[in-house]
């Protein structure tokens, strides 16, 4: 009994030796080894994993995704005076782990005016007051598709409880503002009869007023100036990243590395005009007013429908001489009639200069328009100057044309094919 | 061995546990980059390309001639060369023939004309594109005149977004 007891207490104080050496390698390590660990996490656009077939997508979808950047601002300056100073953030993250595509969700904030870090009051909060704040002086909206946005209360919160996940390297990611900004002021105490001066720590819990101001200012200060860029920003002093473990199920959060380092890019589009209307906005609303508009003589912009309209002149056609009539005929040439089948809405005005310089150029003198020469290609108005002399429009020449208007010279004398034309047309000589 | 020896013991035990704990933590951590990004070359291209779902025109109050701007500086695009390449423009699928290339910038003038539900023309607009190809950016340039003009085409941007491209051709 006695030799166990010995036994034991050996091992114990065996042990014990083993707790101090290991403490003291502890201590070496942690304040004498200047290892440093980093962890770098880059959060650029948050495109869904099951989407990532490219072919698979629309047009439409392509434009939306490739859109999708974490964070994108658009801030009118309006430094011209020419609309209203508008600052807008929206954030695209995922409603949960899977970062599938129905999964997709963004949510911004708007502000009317030119918001400056300089402008926001640095005063002390408790956790129960930042937790919920919100700013009153901003608005807010949602969507699920990027496309539809709404506002109001029925939407994501933007507050230090919103807990979003976003993508880094294919994996889900939780982020989340926790960060705070802590200061020290001094206060005299009553009871050293005002000679101690009391060290007070105060603490203000970020709100995403202060991500917004510091936001405007990464792109206000951006050295490109006005236009379209990309900047990373370091978010490591507002936000707190946690990692999904599938294993769990769980979001563990990082406490083996020192320093993290969220580098999160930034899309934005900086205007020096000011904003005039709500098109103008990432939301397509201002002031939670998708009509909005500064405008003070509104037009009435109400249309059917818009059709581009070409004119055609001599250079754009092909030339054939012909033994008979001692002249060159005129034609489409069918790369011409092809780009337009491509274009539907194009409406087509043909106008010919028989003296014109690029003819006298070339030597051609045009006698007419050949055979299927325009055939089953669209013409509004058909335009001819020129001086006396005859004109031919040889068979089909204006077929299936569904010309509206002609309109020559008085003197030409325009030799028309029994079939050249198979519709209704305005004749006008001037 | 007296008590107090026994707690001694315990604790340094309990303490060599945690700081073996923390010793290996430290030793195993190693540094992580996840993700990459380049936003380097967003904007250039082999040609040039700008696309967006609205254009709104501004006029300046000391200007005479009526003239709506809508103005845009990009980033510079390294190998335009309108004097050894060709080019097509494109403007939201439709190819703007007759545009004026040079060596270093295009001129174009569209002409939109849109109608009311009986097919009479409501207005008939006119915008001028210039994109100039500078050292340091690109400017691009779109111009109407006239307040009805600037708004007609306003409603058709925001209707269909503005797709501009060049494109070089290659024979």
């Amino acid at each position: 009994m006695k030799a166990l007891k010995i036994i034991g207490n050996c091992s114990l104080v065996f042990l014990a030796i083993i707790g101090v050496c290991v403490s003291l390698a502890y201590a070496y390590y942690h304040f004498f080894v200047k290892d440093v660990t980093t962890g770098a996490n880059y959060i650029d656009n948050q495109i869904a994993v099951d989407i990532i077939p490219l072919e698979d997508l629309t047009e439409e979808e392509k434009n939306e995704f490739e859109k999708r950047y974490f964070m994108e601002a658009n801030f009118f300056s309006n430094s011209k005076n020419n609309g209203i100073a508008l600052q807008e953030l929206k954030f695209n993250y995922f409603t949960d782990y899977s970062l599938s595509s129905n999964a997709y969700r963004s949510t911004g904030m708007q502000y009317l005016g030119d918001l400056k870090q300089s402008d926001l009051i640095i005063t002390e909060t408790t956790t129960q007051e930042a937790q919920r704040y919100e700013s009153t002086a901003f608005s807010y909206y949602d969507t699920t598709n990027g496309i539809s946005w709404e506002g109001n209360k029925l939407r994501t919160q933007l507050n230090r409880e919103s807990a979003f996940i976003i993508k880094i390297d294919n994996r889900a990611f939780q982020i989340q503002l926790t960060g705070a900004y802590e200061w020290t002021t001094y206060k005299r105490s009553w009871w050293s009869l005002w000679l101690y001066n009391q060290l007070i720590t105060n603490i203000l819990y970020y709100n995403y007023v202060n991500v917004f101001a510091d936001c405007m200012e990464a792109i206000r200060t951006n050295d490109k100036g006005y236009g379209d860029y990309y900047i990373t920003v370091d978010l490591s002093e507002y936000f707190t990243i946690r990692e999904y473990d599938i294993s769990s199920g769980k979001f563990k959060e990082d406490n083996v590395t020192d320093i993290i380092k969220n580098y999160s890019v930034l899309k934005f589009h900086y205007d020096e005009n000011g904003a005039r209307n709500s098109t103008q906005s990432m939301f397509g609303i201002i002031d939670c007013n998708p009509s909005y508009d500064i405008t003070e003589e509104e037009i009435d912009t109400t249309y059917w429908q818009e059709r581009m309209v070409y004119t055609l002149n001599e250079d754009d056609f092909s030339y054939r001489y012909s033994e008979v009539y001692q002249g060159y005929f005129l034609s489409l040439d069918m790369d011409t009639k092809k780009m337009f089948d491509e274009m539907p809405r194009a409406k087509v005005n043909v106008n010919i200069d028989l003296k014109s310089q690029y003819l006298k150029d070339k030597n051609i003198n045009i006698v007419g328009l050949d055979y299927n020469a325009f055939e089953g290609f669209e013409i509004d108005t058909l335009t001819i100057k020129g001086d006396l002399q005859k004109l031919y429009l040889l068979e089909k020449s204006l077929y299936d044309t569904n010309l509206q208007t002609f309109i020559h010279s008085k003197v030409l004398e325009i030799d028309i094919a029994q079939n050249a034309i198979n519709n209704e047309y305005q004749e006008v000589a001037v | 061995m007296k008590w107090y020896t026994y707690l001694i013991c315990f604790i340094l035990i309990v303490v060599g546990v945690f700081c073996g704990i923390e010793l290996y933590k430290e030793v195993k951590a190693e540094s992580y980059v996840n993700g990459s990004i380049d936003i380097s070359n967003k904007f250039s291209q082999e040609a040039f390309n700008y696309s967006s779902t609205s254009a709104v025109f501004y006029h300046d109050l000391y200007d005479e001639t009526n003239t709506y701007t809508f103005e845009k500086e990009l980033l510079k695009v390294e190998d335009f060369n309108g004097e050894k390449k060709q080019y097509k423009i494109v403007l939201n699928d439709y190819v703007l023939i007759n545009s004026e290339i040079n060596a270093g910038s295009i001129l174009s003038i569209v002409n939109i004309d849109f109608y009311n539900t009986s097919g009479n023309i409501l207005c008939k607009s006119s915008l001028k594109i210039s994109i100039q190809f500078l050292s340091n950016k690109t400017q691009l340039t779109l111009e109407t005149i006239g307040q009805e003009n600037a708004s007609f085409l306003e409603q058709y941007f925001s209707d269909n977004g503005i797709r501009l491209s060049v494109i070089e051709i290659f024979k």
